[in-house]
């Protein structure tokens, strides 16, 4: 687990930086304004310094955007997989220039122990989200946690622990709320829009007939030439390499997501993005529900959360579920995407789905101050993170958010394994009268890992 | 289908429920009256068949799945018919009980619906009994995708749990044993499970059931696991007794941290930071200097969760020690900030002193964690005080961070030093101080933001104007009618735009009187947002401010509202009346952007305003009715396109009215017929071709015979026949599944005679072979 060969750069502390930048409009940003104003004022010396881990499907992603964003400079690239490790390195080049001053590793650990790196972002299967949220802050950094920032209930409440302990900034990649349009209908709601929220409804993707990941075996094949499988696997139960753990079967799906020891599923997929948003619409984004209601109880025809102030939140297999089975929208509904979800109050009714918003009644639109019911353009979600790792604020999706929009989908796995419904306290975070489920809410690592 | 939207690697993990991987996979389709079937093996009870069925077009289809005791179907154990699949969707048969394991076959027949559907198959690297079968015929080197399981989920025999780590079992059976441990074990499968610490290969899987079960035995066998064990194994086993916070490991786990393993004594180390008891932070308060940063590093890490872990329970005393302690000088910087936060939020609202003492310092990386407490612990006005009482000491850079965190801490205590922040001093500063008040929400800092917005700095402006759009929209809506009235340009525009942001259309009226401001951009601005906001009601409004809009940008946004609120209206006959009335009225160019709203409106009514301003006497305006015209919604206005295409005097006329009419022909939203008709009268007058490319563009969108024979002609020309054949496979894909099909087979065959590119004449044999029924 060494780094590979690589000249250190000479990045500037974002520390130094703080003193100086200040005095420019630009360093203090207010997160409500469009980034690209303040794109392009950032003098060179003045960028915060950032490592990406992980270089898959979504890290180029991730490192794409952050190359081209000057307040940043990347000066550091981690992954196990040679290839796409050089490949990022190669986007960094054509980025910057041949002496581009970044640095190419395989361990995270050494890139953590850099003095000259403010910031890291944790682009990494979801296995690693924790122990590397946890090392970075150990490590002063701060920190961008692709979602679900955890695997379990545990992980996410020591990475609120440690975050806290070490004072960092973080935020999870739940960028879906940042959607100016998203926020309006969420803050609409909120605001008690809708009269009282009596439900909620948000998509649940099955895994080959189920509702949670699977674990079954899968063959042992050779491991490609330049993998670091071990550092891989990293504190999960060990597997042997088959390539539908690394591979990417298509465009934009992450491979790994369906296996329990290495990803959530639905909640990889797209439900971190639901459940951050219904929460806040709902009021409870640093809460919970206090029970998870399995369908065999006979109460509610899908999984269904009841939060304390009434609200009920129902995962459906798909959008007709709420005129076949609920029987809440009109059967013209269109109900078109799987981010976000509906909410249905004494009033009316409102989608939040990436594809359009729909409504009723249509005066809705008007107090929502919604232009179409669209849900276009770019948000502010990285814009906020370089914001407050220069003020030391809170970002729109911090720890506890991130914790409990995981946490959502952690509740729904022990149900639907368990095969029963749940009481849960979302203050002491404690299953009540369930000694099977408490034991659910956490993982031994993988020997030397630890949390 | 679309093979790639099928998850192959979940389904291959569930199928490993019953079946080996495989590599090749193809589509099999389903016909009618044709059965396909799988015979397989269970090997642990299952109530639940899921089978993927892709489909070959868009539309979705349904087929009827049963599961039988064998291939012979002697006894159907359930069956339900499924509709409405679409392409790769997994049905699922619930059977209703819970099946032993053994050998079955399930099958699906009866297809339904508008498309093809059917199964996929892998191919088998040898034969085998639980193969694919077709038409009850078995195909010993396939087998068909499918999975098995239990949706009710049994509660296992932990006996047999700790049956399976016998020695002679598989590594895999053991994990498998130890998940459900996790999850279902007790005291009596601790033997077992503390053996199998000492495999190297399956340490972990025992940990990971150990780590999750309550109970003095299991502490026990870990702790006796650690006189035993050494390396990677005893790493995991100290480990997991941190997290189940054994106290009473704390003797063998401080003999740990004197380890000659450095990865030992770390993990020793972070346990005894856990588990947190007066023996254990003594422990490792009295640890060894280690030659090991790695050891030196986690002796740190336990001292600060154990000071955490004191505070959490209100030991405030001992946690300030060992904080203090941990955020000396000689400490790493990322422990020196860990540990100061905690010491300036254990001292509670007395720690005010230390967190200005940060702020005041050298040191950026404790002046940002004393910023960070500001912003999210210690609340109070007691704090806030101390914090606004050492803003005049902090430099300017300091300053603006102090105040943005002043902001955020939401304490409106700070409000009035704030607001008088804004006023004067560095603008950095003021700007800050503008956000901050922003942050704290509420209106009351609005005259200060209304003060700042006709501030001759630019950027202490703009700041206030984004402070202005954080209001609520209630709020704001007062807030931007009063601005409208302010008397510097730049506040009303700054109102103009915080309509727009937050969409207020009950400011129409003010922003239509806002259409006849002073200032020239304020007009405009104002014009704008007309279009954006005006509701149906307010389009007499918008008329009005269009009509004594002067000429120039003024006119140009007033047309442009106008035209986009035209389209919004609620009842389109009236809006045409308004606007036809307003006709007479302004100049020239007033009547020219009137047209083109009525062009936006579409409809008889309008057409009939357009055809007048088309007879009469001005030129100009005459001209701008014309091209209205060429630009129509409806097919009503196709017979004065064709008219004009045939009669005008002018060739470019003819041309652009021509080109009008086949644009009307190509457009979808059209009914059928009505463009079949317009294809029919302008095919006499196409003379170039280009015009005749839009032509055939325009019949490749319908679907009768006639339209094939209208295209067929230029099928003969080279200049026009690729149009041709595409067009003729546009039209024959709509007939050949039908009654017409002979006449598109006809058609098709000349397009492969043709000479056509050999991609089109394959598409045209491909269709041809539809259409005959092959």
């Amino acid at each position: 687990m060494s780094a590979s060969a690589g000249s250190r750069g000479t990045g500037v502390s974002r520390r130094d930086f703080v003193a100086r930048a200040v005095g420019a409009g630009a360093a203090v940003a207010a997160p409500w304004i469009v980034p690209a104003r303040a794109r392009g004022a950032v003098p060179p010396s003045e960028r915060i310094t950032a490592g990406v881990i992980g270089v898959g499907i979504m890290g180029r992603g991730i490192l794409g955007y952050y190359l081209s964003e000057p307040a940043i400079r990347i000066i550091a690239v981690c992954e196990v997989d040679r290839v796409r490790r050089d490949a990022a390195m190669q986007s960094v080049q054509a980025a910057y220039g041949a002496t581009s001053g970044c640095t190419a590793y395989n361990d995270y650990r050494e890139m953590l122990a850099r003095p000259d790196l403010d910031a890291v972002l944790i682009v990494t299967p979801d296995h690693w989200h924790a122990l590397q949220a946890v090392h970075a802050a150990q490590a002063g950094k701060d920190v961008y946690c692709e979602k679900p920032i955890s695997l379990t209930i545990a992980e996410g409440r020591r990475i609120v622990e440690a975050v806290r302990s070490h004072g960092c900034v973080f935020q999870t990649g739940t960028q879906y709320r940042s959607a100016p349009t998203i926020r309006r209908v969420c803050d609409f709601v909120r605001r008690g829009g809708l009269g009282k929220v009596r439900h909620a409804f948000c998509l649940w993707s099955r895994v080959e007939g189920g509702y949670i990941p699977v674990s079954h075996p899968l063959p042992a094949e050779p491991v490609p030439d330049g993998l670091d499988w071990n550092l891989w696997v990293g504190p999960a139960p060990w597997r042997p390499y088959n390539h539908r753990f690394h591979r990417n079967p298509m465009t934009e799906v992450v491979p790994w997501a369906f296996n329990d020891d290495f990803g959530a599923a639905s909640v990889t997929w797209h439900n971190s993005h639901c459940a951050d948003v219904i929460q806040y619409a709902l009021g409870v984004e640093e809460s919970g529900p206090v029970e998870i209601i399995h369908p065999s109880s006979g109460r509610y025809p899908t999984l269904t959360f009841r939060y304390a102030h009434g609200p009920l939140l129902h995962l459906v297999d798909d959008w007709g579920a709420l005129k076949r089975q609920y029987g809440v929208v009109p059967e013209d509904a269109r109900l078109e995407g799987s981010f976000g979800g509906v909410f249905v109050g004494e009033r009316g009714w409102v989608t939040s789905m990436h594809a359009r918003i729909e409504g009723h009644p249509p005066s809705i639109f008007d107090e929502m101050g919604l232009r179409n019911r669209g849900v276009p353009g770019p948000n502010n979600h990285h814009a906020n993170w370089l914001e407050c790792i220069r003020t030391r604020g809170r970002t729109s999706t911090g720890e506890e958010i991130g914790h409990r929009s995981a946490s959502l989908g952690h509740l729904a796995h022990t149900a639907f394994r368990l095969g029963r419904t749940l009481s849960w306290d979302p203050a002491t975070e404690t299953f009540a009268r369930d000694d099977a489920a408490n034991r659910l809410r956490s993982r031994a690592m993988r020997e030397p890992w630890r949390l | 289908m679309n093979h790639r939207c099928l998850r192959l690697p979940l389904l291959a993990a569930m199928l490993a429920v019953c079946l080996p991987a495989s590599a090749e996979r193809v589509a099999v389709p389903l016909n009618d009256y044709q059965r396909l079937g799988q015979r397989f093996t269970a090997d642990r009870p299952f109530d639940t068949l899921w089978v993927t069925v892709p489909s070959w077009l868009d539309t979705e289809g349904g087929l009827t799945l049963t599961v039988w005791d064998s291939p012979a179907r002697a006894r159907r154990l359930a069956s339900r018919a499924f509709t409405g699949i679409a392409d790769n969707q997994q049905v699922r048969l619930r059977i209703g009980r819970l099946l032993p394991a053994g050998a079955y076959y399930w099958e699906v027949d009866a297809r339904t619906g508008a498309t093809l559907v059917g199964l996929y198959a892998d191919a088998l690297a040898a034969e085998t009994d639980d193969c694919a079968y077709l038409d009850g015929v078995p195909d010993r080197r396939r087998r068909f995708v499918f999975a098995i399981g239990t949706l009710d989920r049994p509660r296992p025999s932990i006996p047999q749990l700790i049956a399976a780590l016998r020695p002679d079992a598989s590594d895999q059976e053991k994990s498998d044993a130890c998940r459900e441990l996790a999850i279902w074990g007790d005291a009596s499968a601790v033997p077992a499970l503390a053996r199998l610490l000492d495999d190297p290969d399956l340490s972990h899987m025992a940990r990971f059931a150990l780590e999750a079960m309550p109970g003095a035995r299991v502490n026990a066998a870990l702790r006796a696991a650690t006189l035993r064990l050494t390396g990677a194994p005893l790493v995991g086993v100290v480990n997991t007794l941190g997290v189940r916070r054994d106290a009473g490991a704390v003797p063998r786990l401080s003999a740990l941290l004197r380890s000659a393993d450095a990865s030992v004594a770390a993990a020793a180390a972070v346990a005894l930071g856990r588990i947190g008891t007066p023996a254990s932070i003594d422990a490792l308060l009295r640890a060894p200097d280690s030659l090991d940063p790695a050891v030196s590093a986690a002796v740190r890490e336990g001292l600060l969760a154990s000071a955490d872990g004191l505070l959490a329970a209100g030991r405030r005393g001992r946690a300030i020690a060992l904080y203090d302690r941990l955020r000396a000088p000689s400490a790493p910087p990322a422990m020196r900030v860990a540990a100061t936060r905690g010491a300036i939020v254990a001292r509670g609202a007395a720690g005010a002193e230390l967190l200005v003492q940060q702020l005041r310092a050298g040191d950026e990386r404790l002046a940002g964690a004393a910023l960070w407490v500001a912003q999210r612990e210690l609340p109070g006005a007691g704090v806030t005080a101390a914090l606004t009482a050492a803003l005049p000491g902090l430099t300017d850079e300091r300053r603006v961070l102090l105040v943005r965190a002043l902001g955020r801490r939401g304490d409106r205590s700070v409000a009035p030093t704030l607001e008088a922040a804004t006023a004067s001093g560095p603008i950095a500063v003021r700007v800050a101080a503008l956000r901050a008040l922003a942050d704290m929400g509420g209106g009351a800092a609005v005259p200060a933001f209304v003060r700042a917005l006709a501030d001759p700095d630019a950027e202490i402006s703009r700041a206030a104007q984004d402070a202005l759009a954080t209001l609520p929209r209630d709020e704001a809506a007062t807030v931007a009618a009063a601005l409208l009235r302010a008397p510097d340009p730049r506040s009303r525009l700054a109102a103009i735009d915080l309509a727009l942001l937050q969409r207020m259309p009950k400011l129409v009226p003010d922003l239509a009187a806002a259409a006849r401001d002073p200032d020239s951009g304020v007009r405009v601005a104002a014009l704008r947002s007309l279009g954006e906001l005006a509701m149906p009601d307010d389009l007499p409004r918008v008329i009005d401010a269009l009509v004594a809009a002067p000429e120039g940008p003024e006119l140009t946004a007033a047309g442009e509202s106008l035209a986009a609120a035209s389209e919004r209206a609620s009842e389109p006959e009236q809006a045409v009346d308004r606007l036809a009335g307003a006709m007479g009225r302004g100049g020239a160019p007033h009547r020219i952007a009137i047209l083109r709203a009525l062009g936006s409106l579409g409809g008889p009514r309008a057409l009939e305003a357009v055809r007048g301003a088309l007879r009469g006497p001005d030129g100009v305006v005459s001209r701008a009715a014309f091209e209205v015209l060429c630009q129509w919604k409806g097919a009503e206005a196709a017979p004065d396109l064709l008219q004009i295409a045939t009669t005008a005097q002018a060739p470019a006329e003819r041309t652009q009215a021509l080109r009008g009419l086949l644009r009307m022909a190509a457009d979808a939203e059209l009914p059928a017929d009505r463009r079949l008709a317009i294809c029919r009268d302008a095919g006499p007058i196409v003379q170039r071709d280009e015009e005749r490319r839009l032509l055939l563009g325009a019949l490749g969108g319908l679907g009768t015979p006639e339209a094939l024979a209208l295209a067929l002609p230029h099928l003969a020309a080279p200049a026009t026949r690729e149009e041709a054949a595409i067009a003729i496979l546009g039209i024959a894909e709509r007939l050949a599944g039908g009654p017409d099909r002979a006449a598109a087979a006809e058609a098709l065959e000349r397009v492969a005679a043709a000479g056509v590119s050999a991609e089109l004449a394959a598409r045209a044999n491909a269709l041809l072979q539809q259409a005959r029924g092959v």
